[in-house]
């Protein structure tokens, strides 16, 4: 097979080990679903066995990543093709920093599952499927410039996400949720598929680069000018949609409430995540070839559009948390508002002041890792609750601090953490968001940050809800019973929010290292619009 | 289906009047506007004028049995609005597989022999992606038409249950 | 090691030992930890009486503001961009109330020893590890110096001080847990803004001077970037410069005075002042009586120290805007705290609304800008961190023998209890401000500030001679209490009442000793350590003001 494989490198032109390699991680998740699906042909149904095998995919893959960010780490690496803006997938610091989050936050949550569940669910090949499959999803969408790749990541990540929502028949919550979110997912995925068409018919080219190049035109010179907006608007929702930026935001409390939480947890984090870092970076591609005074002139719209859409999400996402009595709602309206922080640094590299810089991007990578732990925490202090009462509700979590001490104090650090209340890291992320929010040091900008600081405010009272029902009231249920496993979890998710904090200047060095040079490999330099005529390929002129 | 037939028409044309010149660098915006907003109307217009058009030129003569559902000329047996049995839809899922696994084979077979080695591995991978899960299937007894044989999963259907529990007898 | 890098982070070492300290050991650990903070933080007056320095914070602390002593300067996130330091240092502002907070966290420890709730064996090591986390916070405001560490550390002390609240609090204590949390925060959120905004505002001013500008007092560093160094933003020509100026512009509006009032509101919650003071008599009331002693002893004179730290040698000119409306407010704040006061029936509740009309004639002492109102405002919050705690726990030796507080059930507790008697009477009579007594000095001196100030502000006599007026209120509110409480006939409901223990007179004795020694020695105890850099404040904010057209 060796000699296969090297006598194919020069094949096309293309190293196809060296691809191989780039992209070893995500195809090592791939093959851990290969291997999930064959274990109840070969081995059985057995959770316990099937998260074993999981995990070791997971460890695997993640051993892969750290020396694939080792290989990529002096510059990017465009993908599959000699040509980078044409390359369908791409590796650079950036896919790979996330990629790593990504395995990381995986591993927590296939161990809460493998903890909440009894050796004789049967489900667990389905749900390790599911969860896989949304992994590789979300881990191309963080690795392409181009358009259709990233529709068909997209729905990818999606798809398994509904299943996953849904996943426990007889729970009728489960499948009300799983249908919305899937009514809400195909319309917006249907929006931004017909966003995606017209730029590609406008520009002749799915790669952002050249997509990008020609909308800049058109905005500088007022050339098809509505129809790249609408376009460009049709593209933002559907990732809005994954991001649960308003207005899309509806689903997500329905979706979070309905389905497992393990479930709610990784599609808090991960989905958001990956798709904050795929509009990021679009934003950067379409921002940083923009030189034209015209063009510059149409950046500031755009940047207080998502600005203003960032500060209506975490308000909204605020307010509409604080009458929630399950923990689940409450933590998704958090996670709303949350990602309305992360916006928040996208709004910063649209904006015309910034310099496209690293900053609003290393400001979102380091939220990105910080909001995983925070919320595998507080997910995962939920989860033992429910496993225990059997019930989500505040009432479920009265009187914790006597009854499960080692759960209530991380959860009290977690909850603090998303307030954004020092010493715990999650003020070290808002601190960077607000520092590249006051760099831009125009109205934009200050807008930003008092709106992030006034939410913080807004959202002490209602993380203070479940706080005040966890140490302050009792009404004298009985001990809590909880996996010491998952009592490490959540503590070791509690102690690295005090490390994250204590250590935020190497947090900060490293998300710089994996934003450095992203910027070269998206806008892929080499590409010269005039060489690349604005000619759709054949098959579609037919 | 709509929508992405739609889709694909509207970028079809957006491509062809950009290569011919014809509306878009000529023209403006309005121009490309008021072209999709034709585009539109014409659509509807396609739709609902035929079936406006269709209501007052037939004729207008009710029999009973032109009420009925056609089917293939045999006279149709209760109607339409019953469930399908879910196996039907496991059995579509699975040709539609092996379909797309055939439209693929084609093109494959056309180009093995200038590309060799890297082809057929890559066959012998989307092979695996396809077989695996084929052998799960099976073997989870998706396949089985009739359920009570070796393959059926143990755990109870929640219909079964509810019927176990209010005290008949489970078909 | 760095002397106030071990004073800061003594007590949270204390806490770690806590944590795993065999259950009846804990009580004793963190009084110890407490006691050697505080004997440790003693060893800073060395830098008055050392060798190498005069004895006066003159002599000190030379003739700029800036000069600091016991400094450590390390990097702890730095970037291209941002350098925050772990920044501490001491002058003569931060100093006297270090030393208070050492002390007063040493007793209110001392009288969290037999808490009731002890008894039942539940939330000790809880209580001690909070309390000392607490200790650690508060001790980080007064000495740190960067901004962003002084404000890590101003929110660090809310999520303990929210928890002893609100778990070892009274009735009501939830309520007035959650209150404390959201005033306060709500105060840093302004505070988080304008760090931001004067970090990037500063580094705006260096750009517009050609991108490197030497540090104001410290040899060899220039400043190439915004800076978070207090004294430095404070000192540095350039940035003040910048921050002064009419076209230096926050939102549209001018910076310099918008700035100042979001870092005063930041403070004023804390201090309280008037239209934010809702949450101290719920919070003072709630607490647990050594938590109040913390609350009054401690907490509320890190608004004032907010005020001579950031606001006036920050933003003179913004100072200089306001002027008239803080001390209005001050004004106002001595009136209706003494008024409250006045109309309560409950005994803490009266102690709460006091402290408020206290602290007025801080904020009034400050923003008259004068140097008898400077001294006095400062001595006014030493002097008040002695005799509060002194009232609260006073209040909380009744408490744990009556089990209520209505000041109207009781009476003739001196007859009683006549050792108790003595120590209220010392205690009040220094709230009161009974020449001879601490409280005496800090108000005179601002009120003479006050009416110093007429030569500036014409304004200044009006408000001097109301406020000079009010104490009679003062003086009326405390003695109808005092007759109330303690005169008058023995009540049979109170008689079996045993007088205080051997361990509450430990921590009444250096109160009252020293609400005694204050008031008598002004000079030798308090002025002489704080006069010094309060003059280089002064000096600095009005030559600032004086300069801009």
């Amino acid at each position: 097979m060796t000699m296969w494989l090297a006598q194919s490198n020069a094949w096309a032109g293309i190293d196809v080990t060296r691809h191989l390699f780039l992209f070893s991680p995500m195809l090592t998740l791939v093959c851990t679903m290969l291997a999930v699906v064959a274990c109840p042909i070969i081995v059985g149904r057995s959770a316990k066995t099937i998260g074993a095998v999981v995990v070791m995919g997971i460890i695997a893959s993640f051993i892969l990543a750290v020396r694939v960010a080792g290989e990529v780490a002096g510059g990017g690496i465009s993908g599959l093709s000699t040509q980078p803006a044409s390359g369908m997938l791409l590796v650079d610091n950036l896919s790979i920093a996330f990629q790593l989050i990504l395995l990381i936050f995986m591993g927590g949550v296939t161990y809460l599952w493998w903890m909440g569940s009894s050796d004789s669910e049967e489900n667990a090949p389905e749900f390790f499927i599911l969860l896989l499959g949304s992994a590789v999803g979300m881990g191309l969408m963080v690795s392409t410039s181009n358009l259709l790749m990233i529709a068909l990541a997209i729905e990818t990540a999606s798809l398994p996400s509904y299943a996953m929502v849904g996943f426990d028949k007889r729970d009728r919550r489960g499948a009300e949720a799983s249908l919305k979110y899937l009514i809400f997912g195909a319309i917006s995925a249907a929006i931004m598929l017909y966003g995606i068409s017209l730029l590609y018919g406008l520009s002749g080219s799915l790669s952002v680069a050249i997509v990008a190049q020609h909308c800049i035109q058109s905005l500088a010179s007022g050339h098809n000018l509505v129809i790249t907006l609408v376009a460009l608007m049709c593209l933002l929702s559907g990732i809005a949609f994954k991001i649960s930026a308003f207005p899309f935001h509806f689903w997500c409390p329905d979706a979070f409430e309905g389905a497992k939480i393990e479930v709610t947890a990784w599609l808090s984090v991960a989905s958001k995540s990956a798709a904050l870092i795929l509009l990021a970076r679009l934003a950067m591609v379409f921002c940083a070839g923009v030189s034209a005074p015209e063009a510059i002139g149409m950046l500031s719209p755009l940047a207080w559009g998502i600005g203003i859409m960032a500060a209506i999400t975490c308000t909204l996402g605020n307010f509409a948390a604080y009458k929630q009595t399950s923990a689940k709602r409450l933590l998704a309206y958090s996670s709303i508002a949350h990602a309305g922080y992360m916006l928040m640094a996208i709004a910063v590299f649209v904006h015309p002041h910034s310099d496209h810089g690293q900053e609003g991007m290393s400001a979102l990578l380091t939220y990105i890792a910080i909001y995983m732990f925070m919320n595998l925490g507080a997910f995962g202090v939920v989860a033992m609750v429910v496993w225990d009462t059997g019930s989500d509700n505040l009432a479920s979590f009265t009187g914790l601090l006597r009854r499960a001490p080692l759960l209530a104090v991380p959860m009290i650090i977690c909850l603090m953490s998303l307030v954004g209340l020092p010493p715990f890291a999650g003020f070290i992320g808002k601190w960077w968001i607000l520092v590249a929010l006051g760099r831009l040091n125009d109205s934009l900008g200050w807008f930003l940050v008092i709106t992030a600081v006034v939410n913080t405010l807004i959202s002490l009272y209602y993380y203070m809800r479940i706080v005040v029902q966890m140490s302050l009231r009792d009404d004298g249920q009985p001990a809590l019973s909880f996996p010491l496993g998952g009592m490490a979890l959540v503590n070791i998710c509690a102690i690295a929010l005090f490390a994250m904090f204590g250590f935020a200047q190497p947090l900060k060095t490293t998300s710089e290292q994996f934003t450095r040079n992203i910027f070269d490999t998206t806008m892929a330099k080499t590409v010269v619009v005039d060489a690349a005529p604005a000619q759709p390929i054949e098959s579609v002129q037919r | 289906m709509m929508i992405y037939q739609m889709t694909a028409l509207a970028t079809t044309i957006l491509a062809s009047a950009e290569t011919t010149n014809v509306a878009l660098h000529t023209n403006s915006n309005l121009e490309l506007v008021l072209g999709i907003i034709m585009f539109t109307a014409a659509g509807f217009g396609i739709v609902f004028g035929g079936l406006t058009v269709g209501s007052v030129v037939r004729p207008k003569l009710f029999h009973p049995e032109k009420g009925t559902a056609y089917e293939c000329g045999e006279p149709a047996i209760g109607d339409s609005w019953v469930q399908f049995d879910l196996r039907f839809y496991t059995v579509a899922l699975v040709f539609i597989v092996f379909d797309v696994e055939i439209a693929l084979l084609w093109p494959w077979a056309v180009v093995f022999k200038e590309m060799g080695a890297p082809a057929f591995w890559a066959f012998i991978v989307f092979f695996l992606l396809i077989a695996i899960p084929f052998a799960y299937e099976w073997k989870s007894g998706y396949l089985t038409w009739v359920r009570a044989s070796s393959g059926q999963r143990h755990k109870p259907l929640l219909k079964d249950k509810v019927e176990m529990a209010a005290g008949s007898t489970p078909a | 090691m760095n002397t106030l890098t071990i004073i800061v982070f003594l007590p949270a070492i204390g806490a770690l030992l806590c944590l795993i300290a065999p259950k009846p050991l804990i009580r004793s650990i963190a009084v110890l930890t407490s006691l050697v903070t505080f004997l440790f933080s003693l060893t800073l007056f060395g830098m008055y009486f050392g060798s190498e320095a005069g004895s006066t914070s003159a002599e000190v602390f030379g003739s700029t503001y800036g000069a600091l002593h016991h400094v450590i300067r390390l990097p702890w996130i730095t970037s291209e961009s941002i350098n925050i330091e772990f920044f501490l240092g001491i002058d003569g502002l931060g100093f006297p109330l270090l030393i208070l907070t050492t002390l007063v966290s040493f007793l209110s420890c001392l009288a969290s020893w037999n808490m009731e709730r002890w008894k039942i064996g539940k939330g000790i090591r809880a209580y001690f590890i909070l309390f000392l986390l607490l200790e650690t916070g508060m001790l980080g405001v007064f000495v740190a110096l960067d901004f962003f560490l002084f404000y890590i550390f101003w929110e660090v002390m809310l999520l303990p001080m929210y928890f002893l609240i609100g778990v070892w609090g009274g009735e009501r204590r939830e309520y007035a847990a959650i209150k404390f949390f959201l005033f306060t925060l709500a105060g840093s959120v302004l505070m988080l803004i304008a760090l931001v905004a004067m970090y990037f505002y500063s580094g705006d001013a260096i750009t517009q001077a050609g991108g490197e500008v030497a540090s104001a007092y410290q040899s060899d560093v220039t400043l190439t970037h915004g800076t978070f160094d207090l004294i430095e933003l404070a000192t540095n020509k350039t940035i003040q410069s910048y921050f002064a100026s009419e076209g230096t512009t926050f939102l549209s509006l001018k910076f310099a005075p918008l700035m100042f009032v979001f870092l005063f509101i930041g403070f004023a919650i804390k201090l309280p002042i008037v239209p934010f003071h809702t949450w101290l008599p719920d919070a003072h009331v709630q607490a647990p009586t050594p938590i109040s002693m913390i609350l009054a002893g401690v907490l509320l004179k890190m608004g004032g120290y907010g005020f001579l730290r950031l606001c006036y040698p920050i933003f003179p000119t913004g100072a200089e805007f306001w002027a008239f409306t803080l001390a209005v407010i001050g004004v106002v704040s001595i009136i209706y705290g003494a008024l409250c006061a006045m109309a309560q029936s409950d005994f803490k509740k009266l102690v709460a609304y006091s402290s408020i009309s206290h602290m007025g004639f801080v904020l009034l002492g400050i923003a008259v800008m004068t140097k008898a109102g400077f001294q006095g405002a400062m001595f006014q919050m030493i002097a008040h961190g002695i005799s509060s705690p002194m009232c609260f726990f006073l209040v909380g030796v009744i408490y744990d023998r009556a089990h209520h507080r209505e000041i109207n059930r009781f009476g003739g507790l001196w007859l009683t209890m006549p050792k108790y008697g003595t120590m209220a009477t010392i205690g009040f009579f220094a709230a009161l401000g009974l020449p001879g007594m601490c409280g005496f000095i800090g108000e005179i001196w601002v009120l003479l500030g006050t009416f110093d100030a007429g030569s500036k502000y014409p304004w200044a006599y009006t408000l001097a001679i109301i406020s000079a007026a009010s104490v009679i209120l003062t003086a009326g509110y405390i003695l109808w209490l005092i007759r109330r409480v303690y005169l008058g006939k023995e009540k049979e409901e109170y008689a079996g009442y045993s007088d205080v223990s051997s361990r509450e007179v430990f921590i009444l004795a250096p109160l009252a000793l020293l609400a005694l020694v204050l008031g008598i020695f002004p000079m030798q105890t308090v002025f002489n350590f704080t006069n010094g850099t309060l003059d280089l404040v002064l000096a600095h904010v009005t030559s600032a003001i004086s300069m801009v057209p």
